[in-house]
Order: structure tokens, then C-alpha cells, then sequence
């Protein structure tokens, strides 16, 4: 079996919760074991975060599509924008995971999760669009 | 999400029911900002907390740096059995003193 299902949604923290429920249900549909789901929710929620926080500095209203896919050994998601270049695989720092709590930094854990949390995270800048794709073997 | 408060045995109680996420953080930012100076040990008690992300757990590490400043604490307990992982990929299962109940986190 071969699927996917698309949403399109702004650059507003409330679409964020919009996203979230549909992939829920998807994730009903398509039988996906708890912690995958959760698992995936997690990556869905830190790569939008940080779509809708940084990705369109100016404050315009950007699109953002969202696609799920599920593939016979595989789940994907895939997030495609229209706001600035950004490749989280190496524009990100990695948090210090070993650091007292003093020198913890506050931040950065989202990016992290995502290369941790998936079997694949691939990036491409495609046509002024940023496509981040992560997906996790079934 | 909620999160409700109670005083026990000299702690404060910080009791989250819900998921924790970019939109719900700001609602346990605002509690623990404003504990009062004679409420500086804190348990967040995490027994009704489905979720997590790191918008949740950014609130966590900003109260305990501040907290530990004021010379006080900020204690985690009750973490559900499926959201542990993300407390360890995180690390701040280094930082973090974490009990699996109240009563435990209390006498410690």
C-alpha cells in the first residue's frame, strides 16, 4: 500500500495544532504503532516550529505544505516553504548534551530530535522552497 | 493542557495534565515565573503529561537555571514510561534530578 495525504497551512502557531490532529487521525488510519506516532509528532511539531518562528523574519504570511506519506516500509513527512534558506542538516548547532546545567544552552534540541528521532532527514532547496523530508522505517 | 499548583512539606507542586508543546508552554512559563520568593523547591509533577517537545522542555531548563540561582530546586517526577526517551535523547536526564513519584521526590 501507497499513500499520501497533503495539507496546506500559514506560518501561524495556530495552524501548528490544525497539522498536529490531522496527522493524528492519519496515524489511526494507517494503524501506526504509538510511539511512532509519537515519534513522528514530535519531528512534525519541532520542523514546523521552526518554519513558522524563523522562516519568514518580515512577518509576511508564508504557505506551507505539508505531506504524509505511507510507504511499505516506511512513514514520511515531508514540510516545503516559501520563506528563507535554511538547511537544518548544517545550519544548526548541536546542543551540548554533556554540559553542566550552568552552561546548558537554551535551545536547539528541535533539529536534534529530528536526526536522532528518523532513519532519514534530507534537505533540499528546491525553487526558492525549502523541502525537508524525514521518514522512519516500519 | 493544565497545570495546577500545590504547597506539601516546604515543596511546591506544579502538576502538568496534558501535552506540552509550542502551544501550550507559555501557560507553566507564566506558573512557575510566578512562584512567590518562599517558593523556590519545585517538583513538576509529570504523571498526566502525554507529551512533550522542546518547547516544553526549554521551560523546564530556564526555571531550573533560575531556581538553582535563587538557591532552590526544580524537581521532575512521575515521567510517563513513552516520553522518557525524549528526556534522555535531550540529556536532561543529566541535568535534571527526576523520581518516579511525589513521595519519593519529597524525601529525597
Amino acid at each position: 500500500m501507497v499513500e499520501d495525504h497533503s495539507i496546506e497551512i500559514t506560518n501561524k502557531l495556530e495552524d501548528l495544532q490544525k497539522v498536529s490532529a490531522y496527522f493524528e487521525e492519519l496515524s489511526e488510519q494507517w494503524n501506526l504503532e504509538m510511539k511512532l506516532t509519537m515519534n513522528l509528532s514530535l519531528c512534525l511539531e519541532e520542523a514546523l516550529t521552526n518554519v513558522i518562528f524563523y522562516a519568514y523574519p518580515d512577518g509576511k504570511t508564508g504557505n506551507i505544505e505539508v505531506t504524509f506519506g505511507l510507504e511499505p516500509n516506511e512513514v514520511f513527512i515531508s514540510i516545503e516553504d516559501t520563506g528563507v534558506a535554511f538547511n537544518p542538516l548544517t545550519d544548526s548547532e548541536a546542543p551540548d548534551l554533556n554540559t553542566t546545567i550552568e552552561d546548558r544552552k537554551v535551545g536547539g534540541l528541535g533539529i536534534h530530535f529530528i536526526k536522532q528521532f528518523m532513519d532519514k532527514v534530507q534537505y533540499q532547496r528546491v525553487e526558492n522552497k525549502n523541502q525537508l523530508t524525514f521518514s522512519k522505517s516500519i | 493542557m493544565e497545570v495546577t499548583t500545590e504547597n506539601r512539606d516546604g515543596f511546591t507542586i506544579v502538576k502538568i495534565n496534558g501535552k506540552l508543546d509550542t502551544t501550550t508552554y507559555g501557560e507553566l512559563d507564566n506558573v512557575l515565573g510566578n512562584l512567590g520568593s518562599d517558593q523556590l523547591n519545585v517538583i513538576v509533577d509529570c504523571q498526566d503529561m502525554s507529551y512533550i517537545s522542546s518547547s516544553g522542555l526549554r521551560v523546564f531548563l530556564v526555571h531550573l537555571k533560575k531556581l538553582k540561582v535563587a538557591g532552590g530546586k526544580l524537581i521532575l517526577s512521575n515521567i510517563q514510561e513513552s516520553i522518557k526517551e525524549i528526556f534522555v535523547v535531550s540529556g536532561f536526564t543529566n541535568i535534571f534530578s527526576i523520581y518516579n513519584s511525589i513521595e519519593e521526590a519529597i524525601s529525597a
